[in-house]
């Protein structure tokens, strides 16, 4: 079943330049689908329109059996965004935007309480929580945004480079929750510039350049017999 | 160009937006409008240095209008410049960027003082050239005085600038020393505004001596500004040594607090960052909140964390408390006459809507609200929350803060005067209309007109298009009524209703357009 589906795609910045252009793609529940492309290759834009975060000028995008321009709010229901730069409310303390983001997502008073201990001891950051969050380091910021945007058990975890910043055991702790969520019937759709993650984690990669998409499907159809690294170099110089 | 330069020069492009405006199609159209809002309000305070430039003519008193335009364009830039140094100086988000630059701290503050000086010299500009135009016009021409009175127009903003930033100085460094310090850096701002205010109404006050008008004036005006004293003839010196004295003292009192502020840039830099960092530090209570419950709580915690929102958007509400507290402290009478108005008791009768609604569309926080989301603003885009529930939370917020305002208002004002059912009920009634349109109109202007990529919140909170349009639309609003009263002898109480349910209707269908938009 797909989770996530665009159809032609196409997002056009100041009337005339093109950031994604046609693109098509299909992810469905139990896929971790990396999203490959050199800076400026359109994938934040695709990301940002898949979460519903801007507009897009013509195609479609579907989350579940919704429209995002239709029923962007049944689609980011079904939804978790992490930017890339996780900036957060600093004025608030680590717990305090973490219930405010419950709040924003209905989530019942009787589930929060699990499900921020669970998530906030996994990546230990139980002891911080209470603190304001100005007084976090980046990597700190982008483990609540992590636990924030898994307290409501998404369906689809959008992630903009998830992995610049943190620390070698927070990257492991999220591979791991990137996997648990896909064995719960959920997919992960994230762009990352770290190909050897890629190739190890992801079942299935698309490339985009210059905002069209130059290949897409598991990893090892796509890469074929050399590395993912080779194969990307080889399409960003063809 | 030397690096003082550079460094004024990118924070001109950055500040005005002139990439943004040059590029086809993109804030061309913002930019125009905003100019035309500008030079509006430019050529509004030529006209009115004018007229009182020519006023001062035909009371025969020509040779005060030097020091009367000093000592006014003096006191606009230290109220502005209180409200606005700290922004430009200390705390801003360039700077960790800027100190990792082969840059010296002096010249970092001098690019910043010069900045500001930029501005402010503007406002010295306006009052002081059209005034002084009048003034060369109407007197026996005197080349000296004359050329030094336009030299000193580039030197007039740099005392009271000094002033105001040292003012702010001492916020930054008293309240840093409190727990709480944006609390403390708001009151301190309020009572060093409310202090200069004062200062400023209590040596201008009225006097009852028309014969010696020219005497009662010489002595009003220096006590506004001392400095503008050396404008004034003086018998004893060439006229032209008090000008040149002034700018050999603006020169030198800047130059030594440009090395004062350079020295201990660093700690006042940090202190002013890190005012509203560190909040008490507590647990949560994990309890369910509506979508709109948790927006507004969020809404009304951000505005009062950000010093720099609150005392600029602040202020007209805080004029009204202020206003409604001497009305409950003193007589009418009393009040009156201390603001100049010999009858209060029928003027508040019968001015009273207009009072409140113009302090009420002066505090607009909602213009700039979404705005200040800045970099956060991924969180309310990526969410599942209406476009109307976000906005919804953002005009509550305004709307709160001008029930303060209100409801002491209306409390002070039947309290201490005697009006009839219809003048209560006007009174009841039209504020709120006014205080509904400014906040909708602020809310749906930075809705079509939102800057995300600000380095300094004051950017948007002071001279952003949403906040100077909705300002200008609000007070004009607000003026209207007033101007066909006065000029088409039309009653003023219909005129005001008539506005007001405009205003209302035009709300209504602001509200309900941008509430359809699907994305914020």
């Amino acid at each position: 079943m797909s989770i996530l589906e665009t159809k032609n795609l196409t997002k056009i910045y100041n009337s005339k330049r093109k950031a994604v252009d046609s693109l098509t793609l299909s992810i469905e529940a139990g896929d971790i689908f990396g999203f490959i492309g050199a800076n400026g290759a359109g994938k934040t834009t695709t990301l940002k329109a898949a979460a519903g975060i801007h507009d897009f000028d013509e195609g479609e995008i579907n989350i579940g059996s919704y429209s995002i321009k239709k029923d962007p709010i049944a689609c980011k229901s079904m939804l978790a965004y992490i930017p890339d730069n996780p900036d957060l409310y600093e004025h608030l303390t680590g717990y305090q935007y973490i219930n405010f983001i419950a709040d924003l997502y209905n989530i019942p008073t009787s589930q929060r309480p699990q499900t921020i201990k669970k998530y906030s001891d996994l990546f230990e950051m139980t002891p911080n929580l209470e603190n304001v969050i100005s007084s976090y380091s980046h990597g700190m910021k982008q483990r609540t945004a992590i636990i924030s945007a898994l307290v409501h058990s998404p369906k689809l975890l959008i992630l903009d480079e998830p992995f610049v910043g943190l620390d070698p055991k927070a990257t492991f702790l999220l591979k791991q929750v990137m996997q648990e969520c896909v064995s719960n019937g959920g997919a992960i759709f994230f762009s990352t510039h770290v190909l050897d993650v890629a190739e190890k984690l992801c079942n299935k990669v698309a490339i985009i350049k210059a905002g069209r998409l130059i290949a897409n499907g598991p990893v090892g159809t796509v890469k074929g017999n050399q590395s993912l690294e080779d194969f990307f170099m080889e399409v960003q110089d063809a | 160009m030397n690096r003082t330069c550079l460094l004024l020069r990118a924070q001109v492009i950055n500040y005005f937006s002139l990439n943004e405006i040059k590029h086809p199609g993109s804030k061309k159209n913002t930019a125009a409008i905003m100019g035309v809002g500008v030079i509006m309000l430019i050529l509004f305070f030529c006209a009115y240095n004018v007229l009182t430039a020519q006023a001062l003519i035909q009371m025969g008193q020509q040779d005060l209008i030097p020091a009367y335009m000093v000592a006014i364009s003096s006191f606009a830039v230290l109220i502005l410049t209180i409200l606005r140094s700290n922004g430009i100086l200390f705390g801003s988000r360039d700077m960790d960027m800027l100190s990792a630059l082969p840059v010296k701290a002096s010249e970092i503050i001098s690019s910043k003082f010069l900045f500001m000086y930029l501005l402010n010299f503007l406002i010295c500009f306006v009052f002081m050239a059209s005034g002084g135009l009048v003034w060369i016009l109407n007197t026996p021409l005197d080349i000296i005085r004359s050329a030094f009175y336009f030299l000193s127009m580039f030197f007039v903003p740099l005392i009271p600038m000094c002033t105001a930033s040292f003012i702010g100085l001492f916020i930054v460094f008293a309240s840093s020393r409190f727990k709480n310090k944006n609390v403390f850096s708001l009151v301190f701002s309020f009572a060093a505004l409310g202090a200069v205010g004062y200062a400023g109404v209590s040596s201008m006050q009225p006097g009852n001596d028309i014969e010696n008008l020219g005497a009662m004036l010489a002595g009003q005006i220096p006590r506004l500004y001392p400095l503008s004293n050396w404008f004034l003839n003086q018998t004893a010196f060439p006229a032209s040594a008090g000008p040149a004295a002034f700018i050999i003292l603006s020169a030198a009192v800047f130059y030594l607090f440009r090395m004062l502020v350079s020295v201990k840039h660093g700690v006042l830099n940090a202190l002013a960052g890190t005012s509203w960092k560190y909040t008490i530090s507590r647990k949560a209570v994990l309890k369910r909140q509506s979508q709109f419950t948790a927006l507004y709580r969020k809404e009304l915690g951000r505005f009062f964390s950000s010093y720099m929102a609150v005392l600029n958007t602040g202020l007209g509400v805080l004029m009204l408390c202020l206003f409604s507290i001497s009305l409950l402290i003193m007589s009418p009478g009393q009040l009156g006459q201390y603001i100049g108005i010999n009858d209060m008791n029928s003027f508040l009768s019968k001015y009273a809507p207009v009072v409140i609604a113009s302090m009420l569309s002066l505090s607009c926080p909602a213009a700039s609200s979404i705005s200040l989301e800045g970099k956060n603003i991924w969180i309310l885009q990526s969410s599942p929350v209406s476009v109307k529930t976000i906005l919804n939370s953002k005009l509550a917020v305004n709307l709160t803060l001008h029930a303060f305002g209100y409801f002491l208002a209306v409390f002070a004002i039947m309290a201490r005067l005697s009006m009839n059912p219809f003048q209560i009920l006007s009174m009841l009634l039209i504020p709120i209309a006014y205080s509904i349109f400014t906040t909708v109109l602020g809310g749906v202007l930075n809705k079509k007109y939102p800057n995300y990529a600000w380095e300094n919140e004051m950017l948007v909170v002071k001279q952003s298009f949403p906040v100077i349009v909705s300002n200008i639309i609000g007070i004009a609003t607000v003026a209207l009524p007033v101007l066909l009263h006065w000029t088409l002898s039309i009653p003023l109480m219909p005129a005001l209703w008539g506005v007001a349910m405009a205003a209302i209707t035009a709300s209504s269908v602001m509200y309900q357009k941008t509430c359809e938009s699907k994305f914020i």
